[in-house]
């Protein structure tokens, strides 16, 4: 695993436009970054990311088959009791998921560790699944790569691929995707699973979640009045079970994307239950529920929210207090502490690994780089290749 | 059709690519921002009179209205359009073809793409138009504020599969009667702005979080 650098392409940024990448810079900030890569070997991506990735991800399935059905867990989820019975229907009834990105602590040599798993909302989709792509296929064309790097990234296909499946096994004739206004990655991410929705001839249609509406039968509706039977939403399920319309969801005979299921996994304590469960597994940190305080007395932990998102709410601390900490809006609910690992640094940044599944299958990598400790939505996202 | 489409060769490899071997450029090329869908409210707005029925004709063309009222031929063609811009808002709406046809017969089915979205929806077959109203022999087409007639869109459907197969209807599924009909009785309130599609109670109940949190992005 090393960091390299690179030429940037000399058209990117009008490539950028023409592709309608629009958030590669916020907040007058660099987002995509592609002065430099990172090189990874074959052996260290099938074995050291994509195998433990899929191992993972059953792990955590096995967590969702033991909360799902237990009210005392369910609790310590914090998850509104009335969203127990459809979180147990949706998990029995084997709602079909989409994506997930697991976040990896990885330096090329020791096991990578489990930071936290994005099962419910994750982001940086397009920028890995296509934008990467094309940055490698466009370095190797210019002869600045050699032919045979290769990269660890089949997700649009297996996204495509998921779509199909949707619409001929599950028979699904449509689907609605939603995001919230006034967020252009999050809107961009939306446009891009649909045009894998429309690659797979699967008919769509958009929808802002603030303008979804209810129907005197029960049904949500888009702005057009259309039911909506299908959706994929890019809206944390639990902010979905605390609104006004959450009331409506058991009875609303929605297919979810993700299904509800998925609130057991996107969960910060999803963490202490595969500790739980898999302890001493070498992807895993050893991690501890609220209540289980006394063993974080000694050593260095990370204290997350049960609910948050982009490192936000985040504390580090060791005997002597607390060491680093992130603001934001989450924590009410409750934390989690999980054991402190370092993240490897390459030119002085700290470096990330978000690895992707399509359902339960491995399907690519995105490396983000942050100045601090905590990545953050200022992260900096950089693509990488395979070879050797 | 460019040079992305084919993955480059890979010499001497034995294992499968790691990556995705083609994507189809164009379908992922945007020249302009995302544009996030918007609602439009079109609705005629209609005087307030009494319920006495009134005389109706139902027309299938723009000629068919003016032979039968000769001197409007502007007049007739206002009409046709304020109905057929009615009938993209009220028409029943299909997100497929297949499903459209099916309820209103083969070919009977138009894609729109308009502000409000895209669908299917079933050609306007036609329009009602009322006339004379007040005895006012003079219909003012002009003057919207002081307009004299009412026109909205009438669909048939030429589907085996349907009850109002070559019947007239309006988009509350109100049936006129056969395709061979030219003229009814009808009551003001027909000419009431139909309701778009299905019908909603309340929309906001969802995004409440984004005003209390205001972070950039839901993703993780």
């Amino acid at each position: 695993m090393l960091r390299q650098n690179i030429a940037e392409r000399s058209h990117w940024r009008t490539l950028a436009q023409e592709y309608g990448f629009h958030f590669h810079t916020m907040y007058g900030e660099p987002y995509w970054q592609e002065n430099a890569y990172y090189q990874f070997t074959l052996k260290q991506i099938e074995d050291e990311l994509e195998t433990p990735t899929q191992e993972l991800h059953q792990m955590c399935l096995a967590v969702v088959d033991v909360v799902a059905r237990d009210a005392q867990w369910l609790e310590k989820f914090c998850i509104p009791e009335s969203f127990w019975q459809p979180i147990l229907d949706s998990w029995e009834s084997s709602e079909p998921s989409l994506y997930s990105r697991m976040d990896f602590a990885y330096d090329g040599t020791s096991p990578a560790k489990l930071l936290e798993n994005n099962g419910d909302t994750p982001t940086s989709l397009y920028e890995t699944g296509f934008w990467q792509w094309l940055w490698l296929e466009d370095n190797i064309q210019s002869g600045a790569l050699p032919r045979n790097s290769d990269q660890f990234n089949s997700l649009q296909e297996k996204l495509v691929h998921r779509f199909r499946n949707l619409k001929t096994t599950e028979q699904w004739h449509n689907i609605h995707f939603a995001c919230c206004k006034d967020t252009a990655e999050d809107r961009g991410t939306v446009q891009y699973l649909q045009d894998c929705a429309e690659a797979a001839e699967l008919t769509q249609h958009f929808s802002f979640i603030e303008d979804i509406g209810i129907s005197p039968e029960g049904f949500f509706t888009d702005k057009l009045d259309r039911v909506i039977a299908q959706c994929f939403k890019l809206y944390p399920w639990e902010f979905m079970f605390a609104e006004e319309f959450g009331r409506f969801v058991p009875e609303a005979q929605v297919n979810w994307l993700e299904p509800m299921w998925k609130s057991i996994v996107s969960n910060k304590a999803l963490l202490p239950m595969l500790w739980r469960l898999f302890p001493e597994h070498p992807n895993l940190l050893p991690a501890y529920f609220a209540d289980e305080h006394h063993q974080t007395t000694h050593g260095k932990w990370v204290k997350k929210p049960i609910f948050s998102r982009e490192g936000a709410n985040i504390s580090i601390f060791d005997e002597t207090g607390i060491l680093t900490e992130s603001s934001g809006p989450y924590g009410a609910e409750g934390y989690i502490y999980q054991a402190y690992t370092p993240l490897p640094k390459f030119a002085d940044k700290h470096t990330l690994i978000g690895s992707w599944l399509v359902d339960d299958l491995p399907a690519g990598i995105s490396v983000r780089e942050d100045s601090s400790e905590i990545t953050q939505d200022m992260s900096r996202f950089l693509p990488h290749i395979i070879l050797g | 059709m460019n040079q992305y489409d084919q993955s480059s060769p890979e010499p001497n490899t034995a294992h499968r690519s790691k990556r995705s071997a083609t994507i189809h450029l164009p379908q992922l090329r945007k020249w302009f921002a995302v544009k996030p869908v918007a609602v439009g409210i079109a609705s005629v707005l209609l005087s307030g009179c009494g319920e006495d029925p009134m005389e109706a004709n139902l027309y299938r063309s723009i000629d068919e209205c003016a032979s039968d009222n000769p001197n409007y031929m502007t007049e007739c063609t206002f009409a046709y359009q304020e109905a057929v811009e009615e009938a993209e808002r009220v028409a029943p709406r299909f997100s497929n073809e297949n499903d459209c046809e099916y309820e209103f017969g083969d070919s009977n089915c138009q894609y729109i793409e308009n502000r409000n979205g895209s669908f299917f929806m079933p050609f306007m077959a036609g329009f009602m138009l009322s006339r004379f109203l007040d005895n006012d022999i003079d219909i003012d087409f002009k003057k919207k504020k002081k307009k004299r007639y009412y026109s909205q869109p009438l669909f048939t459907s030429y589907s085996r599969r349907s009850n109002l197969r070559n019947q007239w209807f309006t988009a509350d599924g109100r049936s006129y009667g056969g395709l061979h009909k030219r003229s009814t009785k009808v009551y003001q309130s027909s000419f009431k702005p139909k309701p778009t599609a299905s019908k909603t109670l309340s929309r906001g109940g969802f995004g409440q979080s984004v005003a209390r949190t205001s972070t950039r992005s839901f993703g993780g």
